[in-house]
């Protein structure tokens, strides 16, 4: 179009603008965090370090147990780094690819980018740069421990450690740019239900996953044979072809100190890595107006005619509760039941927790072992407990903050306050407790716990989940956050910090206590598991109930109280 | 308007042709799925002008916005955005256009301040210049007491306030705004309307669309009603008043041409 006059060029180029757009607004959330909640910014580093030095000794000690076993070949052979790094792109890559999809094709920043002068070529630019800023937390925290155990148990040159970074820095470019393209495919061919199509992908893998586990556990093998049994059978992901192989061919090269050949691997993966960013983002950046376009068309809000499914579930659910009050609960069960970010999280999270429980028995462990089997008891319990206590923080603790904004309606309603908070009590500790007393009744099952144990662990899960929906409904009804309707926002204020760290406190009180009994009960049944506790041990385990059953009453009533003055 | 106010500025270049409409569609249909949103709807709106697109919630207002703005693409017929195709040349069309939709998105964690210069940065206007114009827009439209906090503190009303100032930042041509006047006090609305007329007086055009029918009676030059995806009229307040055949208010204007055969066999004459 040589007749238009030429346009006025900005100052700055857009890639350079949108990061500095990037830049001054983490600058603004790292001041508004440490001017407003330098405890919880502290916690939660505190956290991280605790995960970190954790996964440092265990990396660390699987390495040290493998030489144990004489199979100090098996780390030369890269098995591990293949593995590790194979595993690491595909959840860089699923992840990557639902973050770009919401990024690009979404409604917020995209149509407002999209709106502009912007070049798309840049957009996509930095949603690639975004997306190896994301990765790089898979090297705080994943890599850098194994790093440094693979530096613990084997000596090393100074180049280890830079190299190792460069082979992760160039390695992650690369699970980015999958992301990017299959966002990509999604908004272009298949828009109208990209979650289920991630869920449907998600659950493949999974079940994948299962049938594989199943199929290499199936034969009670011995520690070093079982193990090699494993990576015979899975040696089919050691393809030259693969990015992941190149990667770990590079650090295993750099950890025995050969230098030229780890150099070699690191300058295939660069430029490799390259080459796949170069295409990505020409290509995403030619069609991003086109896949938005389609993204937006292709959105599908299917017609819910009867919504009797959920109808089913309340009434056989909640068939004790006044009919005015289940059809809060059906409301609370169909919000649920409509949002897969909910649901999803438990199903993974309790499904992965009933395929090991399923595998308990094909573990090479010895199960008659009472040591051995109080032991996975008591891990079992304490791991039900832990994932409970993050799910009522992210899920439970901003339910009463959320429907604040709906007060007025409520109001409305024949219904006192302190009812309705009870009423989200009980929706809570119906989900949480079917869930957790479910998986938690499944484990003893397989462990073929004696009957006393049996009511010490189904015991101590049911108060547990009781004291966790109490506090989390209580301490959201005493610290809601009206005007917010993000609850992963009203889950990290001051509220739900506090309600997450009593929630912690609580779960490893119990399971301090749980640990001391298993160790007093422990020698006086060597031979085998206690068919009878000592009475002392019944009262810890009553005192525990009992607290859980307190601290629930106490965070519902200061949270009614609190609640019943809340004005809208 | 009294004529000491302020003049929005518009852009150094001209558009290629002097005479090109600021927008142009052409046979332009948008279908989704299975539902046809927008059916062969041809519109030509010329610099100078403010435009009310109206219509019944789901008629196809907002899905014509976003396709003359290119967030969505037209399943058939063309649109063109001051003599730039948007098809082919998007990047150059958008450089004329500021586009203000119904939810306005802004960076939480930018303050009002740095939102527009961010704004600014993308439009390649200068620092300067655009300085002048936001402590033009900040004082007409009471932004000072909440421009440099964090637009995450923000009533729907400022963030209104925050994306219009953002959208004028670079002066642009064609101003698009979806409901531009929802939450807004009655004195910003008013201070809104002049500014609209300010754009259209100094030669730039806008397209709004909107369901409060007094702000299109006040500022509009030209109103469109769209129904069901079709343009059912087009013209001044007066021309639609002799479609629809009904000497009144444009509420009952609206309502008439909307309602169908149903409603014409009602009084015709206002009461």
């Amino acid at each position: 179009m040589t007749d238009i006059p030429a346009e006025r060029p900005p100052s700055r180029s857009d890639l350079t603008v949108l990061l500095r757009c990037r830049a001054v607004q983490l600058r603004n959330v790292v001041d508004q965090q440490l001017r407003d909640a330098p405890l919880r910014t502290l916690a939660m580093l505190a956290l991280l370090a605790v995960i970190w030095v954790a996964l440092y000794f265990l990396l660390s000690a699987i390495f040290r147990h493998l030489r144990t076993w004489d199979l100090v070949g098996i780390v030369a052979d890269q098995h591990i780094f293949v593995h590790f790094f194979l595993v690491l792109g595909v959840m860089l890559a699923f992840s990557n690819a639902i973050l770009t999809f919401g990024a690009l094709y979404g409604r917020e920043e995209a149509a407002h980018l999209l709106s502009t002068p912007v070049h798309p070529r840049q957009v996509v630019c930095l949603k690639w740069f975004e997306g190896l800023v994301l990765s790089s937390w898979s090297f705080l925290l994943l890599g850098v421990p194994l790093m440094l155990a693979v530096a613990r148990n084997t000596p090393v040159a100074w180049y280890y450690y830079p190299l190792f970074l460069a082979h992760f820095a160039a390695f992650v470019a690369i699970p980015a740019c999958v992301g990017l393209l299959a966002a990509w495919v999604v908004a272009m061919w298949a828009p109208r239900r990209p979650m289920t199509i991630a869920l449907c992908i998600g659950l493949v893998l999974l079940v994948s996953a299962v049938v594989w586990l199943w199929t290499v556990s199936r034969h009670a093998l011995e520690s070093s044979e079982w193990l090699q049994v494993i990576f015979k059978q899975i040696s089919f992901v050691k393809q030259p072809l693969l990015p992941s192989t190149w990667t770990a061919n590079g650090v295993a090269a750099a950890a025995e100190q050969r230098l030229s050949a780890s150099l070699f691997y690191l300058l295939v993966v660069v430029g490799n890595a390259a080459f796949v960013s170069w295409l990505t983002i020409n290509l995403l950046g030619r069609h991003w107006a086109e896949a938005f376009s389609r993204a937006q068309q292709g959105r599908f809000y299917p017609t819910i005619r009867s919504g009797w499914a959920t109808l089913v579930v309340c009434r056989v659910l909640f068939f004790y509760l006044p009919r005015r009050l289940r059809m809060i609960l059906l409301k609370d069960l169909r919000s649920f039941a409509r949002d897969p970010k909910q649901w999803t999280q438990i199903l993974i999270m309790f499904g992965l927790l009933v395929i090991y429980v399923l595998n308990l028995r094909r573990l090479p462990l010895d199960l008659e072992n009472p040591s051995m089997k109080t032991l996975i008891a008591f891990l079992n319990l304490t791991t039900v407990t832990l994932i409970l206590a993050t799910f009522t923080s992210r899920f439970v603790y901003p339910l009463l903050s959320l429907e604040s904004q709906q007060l007025w309606l409520l109001e409305l309603l024949p219904t006192r306050r302190v009812t309705l908070l009870l009423v989200k009590f009980l929706f809570a500790l119906t989900v949480t407790g079917l869930s957790c007393c479910g998986v938690m009744a499944l484990a003893v099952y397989v462990l073929r716990l004696p009957t006393p144990w049996v009511i010490v662990d189904m015991g101590v899960c049911a108060g547990i989940c009781i004291g966790l929906c109490g506090l989390a409904i209580g301490l959201g009804a005493r610290f809601p956050l009206l005007r917010q309707r993000n609850p992963a926002r009203i889950a990290s204020g001051f509220g739900g910090t506090f309600n997450l760290m009593a929630s912690m406190m609580l779960v490893i009180g119990q399971m301090a206590a749980i640990g001391y009994i298993s160790l007093k009960e422990l020698p006086t049944n060597l031979a085998t598991l206690g068919n009878r506790l000592m009475p002392q041990s019944w009262l810890i385990v009553g005192g525990l109930m009992g607290l859980s059953v307190a601290v629930a009453a106490l965070a519902l009533w200061v949270g009614a109280r609190h609640f019943n003055r809340l004005e809208c | 308007m009294p004529d000491d106010k302020p003049q929005p500025e518009l852009p150094s270049e001209p558009t290629p042709d002097g005479a090109t409409p600021a927008v142009r569609l052409e046979h332009v249909s948008k279908r989704f799925g299975a539902t046809q949103a927008v059916r062969d709807l041809s519109l030509k709106l010329q610099a100078g002008e403010v435009f009310a697109f109206l219509g019944p919630n789901g008629a196809g207002k907002t899905t014509t916005l976003r396709m003359t703005t290119g967030l969505l693409r037209p399943t058939s017929g063309r649109v063109w955005v001051c003599g730039y195709a948007m098809a082919e040349d998007g990047r150059l069309a958008k450089r004329h256009i500021a586009y203000v939709p119904d939810q306005p998105f802004i960076y939480e964690k930018l303050t009002g301040r740095e939102f527009v210069n961010f704004t600014r940065d993308m439009y390649g206007v200068p620092k300067r210049l655009a300085a002048e114009r936001l402590a033009d827009l900040g004082a007409r439209l009471d932004m000072d007491g909440f421009l440099d906090q964090l637009a995450e503190s923000y009533s729907h009303g400022m963030k209104q306030k925050l994306a219009l100032t953002a959208a004028l930042i670079h002066a642009p041509r064609l101003l698009i705004v979806d409901e531009p006047i929802v939450g807004l006090d009655p004195r910003t609305v008013r201070v809104i309307k002049d500014i609209f007329r300010e754009i259209a007086h100094a030669g730039g055009t806008v397209f709004m669309c909107t369901h409060t029918l007094d702000i299109a009676e006040a500022v509009a030059d030209r109103i469109g009603i769209i129904h069901e995806g079709h343009l059912i009229a087009l013209g001044t307040l007066e021309e639609l008043r002799q479609t629809a055949a009904y000497h009144g208010r444009l509420e009952d204007v609206f309502l008439r041409l909307t309602e169908g055969e149903g409603a014409r066999g009602d009084d015709r004459h206002p009461g």
